[in-house]
Parts: C-alpha cells; sequence; structure tokens
C-alpha cells in the first residue's frame, strides 16, 4: 500500500537524485501518480523545508531542510573528526584536495574532503555516494572483499536497477586503502590528475600508515552508522 | 478504500496532514544525536504511539529511517545520504550561519553578529540589528585587531599557541586608541591572560566594566580541531540583556546553536594568515 507520505517520500528521492529542478508534470509522469497527488504532497514537502521553488520557478530543487537532514547523518559518522587532522597533513603535502570515502552498505561514500592549497579544486561534494565499482575509492574496498561478500554485491550490482551514471574523464585520483583487520574499511584518496611522486609520495604513505594505526588501535571510530544494516538493504 | 482524489475536502486536508506528521517525524529523529523510541517521540512529539509507530513504519520502509544496532529505538537512515543538491554541500561559514542568526534573533530580540579572521583583523560579515534601543550600530566589514575587544579576543583564543605568538608579534605595539577602554589589550601579557580565561569556558558572557550600559553573549563556531571559523554574538542594553537574563536564556540559546556547531565541524576553518 502506498500512503500519502510514501508517496512524498519518492518524490523527495526524485528531485534530489536530478542534476536540475523539476516541474510537477515532469515528477507525476515519471512516478506515474496525478499531478494533484504530486501538487499536495511538493506542497508538504516545502512546508517541511525539504524542498523549494528554484527562483520562484515552478520547478523544485531540494531545500535547506534537505542539506540540514544529509549533513545530520554525515556528522555520525566518527570517522570523519578523526582523520580531520591526517587529510590536511596531506592536503598540504601534495597542494591537492584530500577525501575520505567510506562504505556504507555497497557504496562507497565521500565523507569529508580537504581543500589544498592550488587554484584549481576537483573533488567531488562531501557526501557523493556511488556504488564500489564506480569510483576508484569504491574499487579499492572492493578489491580486498572476502569472495563471498563480491558474489553478494555481484548478485546486488545486477539486480539493482541503476541508471548508468556520467563518467567524468578529466578526473584522476590517487587512491590510498585503509586496512584494519585484513580488510579495507576507508579509502583516501588525492583528488588531482597527478599521482604525488618521489619524497611527496613517502610522506602521503607515512601519513596514511598513521592513520591505519589508528584504525588498528580503535576500529570502533571506523564504524559508521549504518555498519549494522545488511548491505542490500541500503538504497542510495 | 476512499482516496484523496476522491474524498471531500476534510479528506484532502487530513490526507496532507499524515504526510506532515511524517516528516516532522523524520526531523525530530534526525535532529537527536541519540537514537529515539516511539514512546519517547510521541511524548515530545504531542501525536499518539500508533501514529509515531505508522510515521516510523513509512520512513523505513523507504530508507529514512532505521532501527539502531539494539533493534528498539530508530535512527536516521542510509538514504539522507542521497538528500544533498547535487551542487554540493554548504561549505561556506557565513551561509550556514545566516539562519541561526535568524532564530538567534527571534529568540532574543537583540542584536546578532556573526564575525570571522579577515587576515589580522576580526570583521563583522553578517548581523541582524534589534528594534528600538540596541547595542551599536552594525559594524559590518569595519576591522578591529584581533587582540583588541572582548569579541576578538575569542576569535584569538581559539587558535594555537604559536599561532596567537606570531600574531603578537606581528601586531606590535599592541596599544590601541579605542573608544572604550579595553586595558587588556595594552600588552601581550593582557591578551595572554585573557585567552586563558577565555579557553576555560566554551563562551563568553560579558559587559565592559569600564563601560556598564551593554552585555554580551559571545559563541565561538568551530572546526573538528576546535579553531574557530567565526564567533557569533548576542548583545543587548543592559536593562533587558543583563548576564543574569542571558545565563537564564542559555539553554535555549545553545540549544540554536547546537546544529551549526555540529555542522561547522564538518568544515575545516581556513587558516590564520598573519602577514596579509
Amino acid at each position: 500500500m502506498s500512503s500519502s507520505a510514501a508517496r512524498a517520500l519518492r518524490i523527495l528521492d526524485e528531485i534530489a537524485a536530478s542534476d536540475r529542478p523539476l516541474g510537477v508534470s515532469e515528477i507525476a509522469r515519471t512516478l506515474s501518480l496525478p499531478a494533484g497527488t504530486v501538487f499536495r504532497s511538493l506542497d508538504a514537502l516545502s512546508r517541511a523545508g525539504l524542498v523549494a521553488r528554484y527562483r520562484e520557478s515552478s520547478r523544485y530543487i531540494s531545500g535547506p531542510m534537505a542539506e540540514h537532514l544529509h549533513r545530520s547523518v554525515i556528522a555520525r559518522f566518527p570517522i570523519r573528526e578523526v582523520c580531520l587532522p591526517y587529510l590536511r597533513q596531506l592536503a598540504s603535502i601534495s597542494g591537492e584536495t584530500v577525501s575520505l570515502h567510506v562504505p556504507a552498505g555497497w557504496f562507497a561514500v565521500r565523507i569529508c574532503s580537504v581543500p589544498g592549497t592550488g587554484e584549481v579544486m576537483i573533488s567531488g561534494a562531501p557526501g557523493t555516494a556511488q556504488p564500489l565499482h564506480e569510483s576508484p575509492a569504491g574499487q579499492a574496498i572492493l578489491a580486498d572483499l572476502p569472495k563471498s561478500e563480491l558474489a553478494a554485491y555481484r548478485k546486488w550490482s545486477k539486480s539493482a536497477s541503476r541508471l548508468p551514471r556520467m563518467r567524468r574523464k578529466d578526473r584522476g585520483e590517487t587512491v590510498f586503502p585503509i586496512r584494519a583487520e585484513q580488510r579495507v574499511i576507508a579509502a583516501v584518496t588525492i583528488d588531482a590528475p597527478f599521482a604525488p611522486a618521489g619524497e611527496h609520495l613517502s610522506a602521503c604513505r607515512d601519513v596514511v600508515a598513521n592513520i591505519e594505526t589508528l584504525a588498528l588501535a580503535q576500529p570502533g571510530l571506523f564504524a559508521g552508522p549504518f555498519s549494522h544494516l545488511s548491505a542490500d538493504a541500503i538504497a542510495l | 478504500m476512499i482516496t484523496s482524489e476522491t474524498s471531500p475536502e476534510g479528506g484532502k486536508r487530513y490526507r496532507n496532514q499524515a504526510t506532515r506528521r511524517v516528516l516532522t517525524v523524520l526531523l525530530a529523529l534526525a535532529d537527536a544525536p541519540q537514537p529515539r523510541g516511539v514512546s519517547e517521540l510521541s511524548r515530545s512529539l504531542g501525536m499518539n504511539k500508533n501514529m509515531v509507530h505508522r510515521a516510523l513504519a513509512t520512513l523505513a520502509s523507504a530508507g529514512y529511517a532505521a532501527r539502531d544496532p539494539s533493534g528498539e529505538l530508530y535512527q536516521p537512515g542510509p538514504r539522507l545520504l542521497s538528500l544533498s543538491r547535487s551542487s554540493g554541500a554548504e561549505t561556506d561559514i557565513v551561509a550556514l550561519a545566516h539562519p541561526v542568526l535568524e532564530r538567534l534573533h527571534a529568540l532574543t530580540h537583540e542584536s546578532v553578529y556573526l564575525s570571522i579572521i579577515v587576515g589580522r583583523n576580526r570583521v563583522t560579515v553578517d548581523d541582524i540589528q534589534a528594534e528600538g534601543a540596541r547595542v551599536l550600530r552594525s559594524q559590518r566589514g569595519h576591522p578591529v585587531p584581533l587582540h583588541c575587544t572582548k569579541m576578538s579576543r575569542v576569535l584569538l583564543a581559539h587558535r594555537s599557541n604559536s599561532e596567537i605568538a606570531d600574531y603578537l608579534r606581528a601586531a606590535a605595539p599592541l596599544h590601541r586608541e579605542q573608544h572604550i577602554p579595553d586595558p587588556p589589550s595594552e600588552t601581550a601579557q593582557g591578551v595572554w591572560q585573557d585567552i586563558k580565561s577565555i579557553r576555560m569556558s566554551g563562551h563568553v558572557l560579558w559587559r565592559n566594566p569600564h563601560h556598564t550600559s551593554a552585555a554580551y553573549a559571545i559563541f565561538p563556531v568551530c572546526d573538528a580541531e576546535d579553531r574557530a571559523h567565526a564567533i557569533i554574538t548576542i548583545g543587548g542594553p543592559r536593562e533587558r540583556f543583563d548576564i543574569p537574563q542571558i545565563e537564564a536564556r542559555l539553554p535555549e540559546i545553545r540549544g540554536v546553536l547546537e546544529s551549526l556547531e555540529r555542522e561547522a565541524r564538518l568544515i575545516p576553518a581556513p587558516v590564520f594568515v598573519v602577514d596579509a
């Protein structure tokens, strides 16, 4: 049974997933709902601040409260605060933007980014989630999964009817997996087309080794708010 | 079953109400630092348990809520990770803080200021002015050296000792002409002593002993390493906003600041450039 609230949440999903403002009739068509129903849901969502009209137009984008909810859940990953000083060190060694990614279900989530000192910043927004095989950080996590979990991932990625995503060709990332207890629990990326080399690279490796030491000593810090949920149940 | 399309007007209103209840439960869940239970939510939101239970079931099946590790309570769900606008999460402290300034002004009816470090100065970059009698005209954009005035020193105090030492060296001689006497600003020793006392408490409730007409509450907004992005100051005439009145409202003020403090920790504070 689809309640009015469940419909409103589906409309919110649709608006949040879109990279452009969506109009009532467009949403109605996509979700096969009457326009009046969509309009009433949007009214309830905008009263709660979850969606907002895009520049006084009749199309909608996600609202300030949606951003707030997003940030409140990002704040529940303790690893973000713990790793910030290390990410800062990496950003100052490499001069580039440095990000930390953690798995949530079968997704890699960019949980924190520290801007580099250079003029150009090419990092994705904090909080972006991609299926493990779709990003270099996710691939690093995927590569170390035990065989049984890898099989479960394959099954999931086939059954999940996901739209193909745009892959940006001009983006390069250097990935450092963070291992604890024989699995990759997070990945640090230096978001630049050129990998650090020579003494920069070994300085970066030292910082990453410090994060791994921390992960071994306090694995609890690296557990996210969704670690207890079944990976198949997490859809982003 | 009656659907909203065929029901009379009252029915429609009822349907929308149900959606709003579900969204209210969602917001309450996200704002609580700890997982919450059905009875507790029903008490704090004034809804009956059955409504809360159904709202949580709807949220959980859409991934917006999830059971906590104990299985008894509810926490925000993974779906919230997808809620960010594709342009990226807000990382500008001024934009993040503005709604909080509005809420603080609505709560206190006093003037509210947001000030940041620019070079060697504190600069107020946003403010909302009180009506009628108020503490001072908007000082937006006016640079004040980081060792002068209590507000400036709260910003300075939330930096590392070596950064402060660098600043004090660069800013010497410290003595400045000032409208209102500010003895701690005149010597490095005075600045250090004041910084020590500021660091003892999270916020500063203050009135200048040499100029007794106004009182201020100053709150640092810090990143995860306790480096200040900014300070938020609420100031008012002492006849209505003196230290005891501020103290009485402190829990409410802290409540408003809480979400900003949490969000500010996600963003690294800018590097302090003494030689600007």
